[in-house]
């Protein structure tokens, strides 16, 4: 029959991938999914390996002669030393619990990107050249030899891996691919195999203080500017200050806050906090222009290098005397902080152990590290009611929380977000309950994935959380998807505008700020973007 | 039994060939998670296809109402425009409704000699094939935008607001 050819023409067209064992799949570095390679100023600048022009989609990469060598014993170095890398190579028996649970293989349906496989890649290379059963046994243990083509598959999905640990909450032994992919790229960074998007913003931070390389008068400058857009919202000028001697407390934040939207209005928010708690209880907060970056672009690159870049914090807080720091709104800094801070630069015994001035509650789990969350530290004062509030203010927007990975699965903020958010707004609505917490859905772009080149990759891995966004927009109405992370800050609004364009992303001290009411404020008529507040939309 | 109604009492069949067909285009294991695991938020692309291949099955026999039938293709085709796949392939879920529908009643039409009938259901089916190509393109057009903006909004405006630059004109 005439009609019939088409179809039987198009079912001639296999979109059908052939079958193969993993191991033979061969390697195809898709655009959309990799990033740029590090250049090789940013490597000479902090004494990284290796460093040269390369790319990607070369067949050569340029590496050292001896670089099998330098990978295996780098190995066996790491099995030694980090006991939780052996154990991980060692105990997987491949149940496949953790399959199904990374966000990138949700949204992309390549197998490599199943924990168990990305594992696995490692691993091979763990049983194929360093345990004697694979040596002997070679494929029947599991074991393959490192080539090339297998060392550059590592580099291509171990950054394709955000460190999020979704996985590890679902394997039965607890095995963390993050920790797995930490050291992963550790190996790699021994052959100056890193990507642009972390090398950069690694120097920067290590030469000026902060990812962008901003210079501390440029730094003031734009906190200037926010001081300017609050006047006139307010009528009152914060008056921060800036690397001051004998200030009781530094303020550190990543810089994204300083210096990307809407972090920015994040950081408007940081700036009224603590002007009022200046007038209302003499608090005296400093910012620092040296130490101006909360991320650790290091952490994404090797342990040593994530110790450089964490010891700014401390030696400014020794340099200016104070008592203890606060840290702003980040997500990795928060689980370098916890996980690696005190081991690797503390005990900061010049420091105290922190105090809250105005409550007197005691941070006893930062006993040691003399370091707490602006969330914690705002959720204290308002469980004590010290902060005088107008959450009508916050009437417009209709709000759902994204657990950042590190604070929420790394360190169980879970509560202090949500306390602080249900003081400032009436409309707060939680997604589905798998998607949340513990098991949160990465941004799609942690561990210096945000990239602007690997776009698709974030837009596949960031499908799993804008599609529960979806469904609270769909039942309640929700507009904004408020953080506490300035990647996700970055990340989510890119990933928004494409999965769900109305709903905005937002700090939450964005919303503490618009709520907070400064004494002899003026009546304000717009929010901290310039929004008119809710009831002030007719005097437009 | 007249055409639409053969073809709808046939949905659940050719639906799951459909999901079949498109899920095949990912690796063996790939393909079978999207199919099998229901979850509307552990599986998000298999829940998406899914549902929204029933209401494009659905729309095609009622008012074939295209803002309707624009969202439906849209969550679909934009899902498929960061997987990777080149664009035919993105939107070969439209064809591939067409075999699926055909496989299953082909006989019948054919019998039946519902020629006619089925020429213009071809119709609808081309019509969906454009609106899949115009929706893939501005899900690649925002892309490229994004990306494109990425670097103007990072850089430009901190040059521009620590003073670096100043407009023409002021
Ligand atoms: S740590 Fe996160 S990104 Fe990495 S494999 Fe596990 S779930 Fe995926
Ligand atoms: S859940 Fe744990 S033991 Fe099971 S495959 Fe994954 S990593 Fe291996």
């Amino acid at each position: 029959m005439a009609i019939s050819k088409p179809d039987v023409l198009y079912r001639n067209i296999s979109h059908k991938p052939p079958e193969t064992n993993w191991m033979d799949v061969p390697l195809e570095i898709k655009p959309g999914r990799y990033c740029y390679a590090a250049d090789p100023e940013p490597l000479e600048y902090v004494g990284m390996p290796n460093p040269r022009k390369w790319n990607p989609l070369d067949d050569d990469w340029k590496l050292p002669e001896n670089w099998k060598e330098t990978v295996i014993s780098g190995m066996k170095e790491r099995l030694e030393k980090f006991r939780s890398f052996k154990v991980f190579m060692d105990i997987c028996v491949r149940c496949g619990a953790c399959a199904d649970k990374c966000h990138y293989f949700i949204g992309s349906g390549d197998p490599k990107n199943m924990p168990v496989l990305r594992a696995e890649l490692l691993r091979s290379v763990y049983r194929g050249e360093i345990t004697k059963a694979g040596q002997i046994l070679g494929r029947f243990a599991g074991g393959r030899e490192l080539t090339e083509n297998v060392l550059k598959e590592i580099w291509y999905y171990y950054y394709q891996c955000s460190e999020c640990r979704r996985c590890s909450v679902f394997c039965p032994y607890g095995i963390d691919q993050a920790e797995i992919t930490i050291i992963g790229r550790e190996l790699l960074n021994l052959l100056g195999l890193n990507i642009d998007w972390i090398a950069k913003p690694a120097a920067n931070c290590y030469r000026t203080g902060n990812h962008l390389g901003i210079q501390p008068h440029a730094f003031k400058d734009m906190i200037d500017f926010f001081c300017d857009d609050i006047e006139e919202i307010t009528g009152i000028r914060p008056e921060p200050t800036f690397n001051k001697k004998g200030a009781d407390y530094l303020f550190i934040t990543p810089s994204g806050d300083v210096f990307a939207d809407p972090g920015t209005y994040t950081c408007m928010g940081y700036l009224i906090l603590f002007h009022y708690l200046k007038e209302e209880y003499g608090m005296d907060i400093t910012w620092s222009t040296y130490a101006s970056e909360g991320g650790n672009f290091g952490f994404f690159t090797s342990h040593e290098l994530m110790k450089r870049l964490n010891a700014k914090m401390y030696m400014e807080a020794k340099r200016l005397g104070v008592k203890w720091i606060l840290g702003g709104e980040c997500g990795h800094m928060w689980r370098v902080l916890h996980q690696y801070m005190d081991s690797m630069n503390g005990p900061p015994d010049f420091l105290e152990v922190p105090v809250s001035p105005i409550t007197g509650t005691r941070f006893q789990h930062a006993a040691s590290t003399k370091m707490i969350h602006i969330v914690e530290f705002v959720a204290d004062l308002m469980k004590h009611n010290k902060l005088r509030l107008d959450k009508s203010r916050n009437d417009n927007l209709r709000v759902t929380f994204h657990d950042s990975c590190n604070p929420s699965r790394g360190l169980g903020f879970l509560e202090e977000p949500r306390y602080v958010i249900n003081k400032v707004c009436n409309n707060f609505f939680e997604m589905p309950l798998e998607t949340i917490r513990e098991q949160t859905f990465c941004c799609g772009g942690g561990s210096g994935l945000n990239a602007g080149e690997n776009e698709e990759i974030r837009m596949m891995g960031g499908l799993p959380r804008a599609n529960a966004v979806k469904s609270v927009r769909d039942r309640h109405g929700v507009n904004m998807l408020a953080n506490i992370c300035a990647i996700d800050r970055a990340t989510l609004s890119a990933m928004m505008a494409y999965w769900q364009p109305d709903v905005g992303v937002t700090g939450v001290h964005e919303m503490v700020g618009n709520a907070l009411i400064l004494p002899g404020e003026q009546e304000r008529e717009t929010d901290l973007r310039g929004e008119p507040l809710p009831g002030k939309e007719e005097d437009e | 039994m007249n055409f639409n109604s053969m073809i709808k009492k046939n949905k659940s069949r050719i639906i799951n060939i459909w999901l079949k067909k498109f899920t095949d285009t990912y690796s063996e294991q790939s393909g079978k998670f999207f199919r099998d695991n229901q979850g509307q938020f552990s599986n998000p692309v298999g829940y998406t296809f899914r549902v929204n291949m029933e209401k494009i099955f659905d729309e095609l026999f009622l008012e074939n109402d295209q803002e309707k039938m624009s969202e439906y293709v849209d969550g679909i085709t934009r899902i498929r425009a960061v997987q990777g796949f080149p664009p035919s392939v993105s939107v070969s879920f439209v064809p591939m409704l067409r075999e699926s529908i055909w496989e299953v009643c082909g006989r019948e039409i054919a019998r039946e000699g519902m020629h006619q009938e089925w020429l213009e259901l071809n119709v609808k089916f081309e019509e969906l094939m454009q609106l899949a190509f115009d929706t893939y393109m501005s899900c690649r057009e925002l892309l490229w935008k994004q990306r494109a903006d990425f670097l103007h909004t990072r850089t430009h405006k901190l040059l521009e607001r620590a003073g670096f630059i100043t407009r023409a004109g002021k």
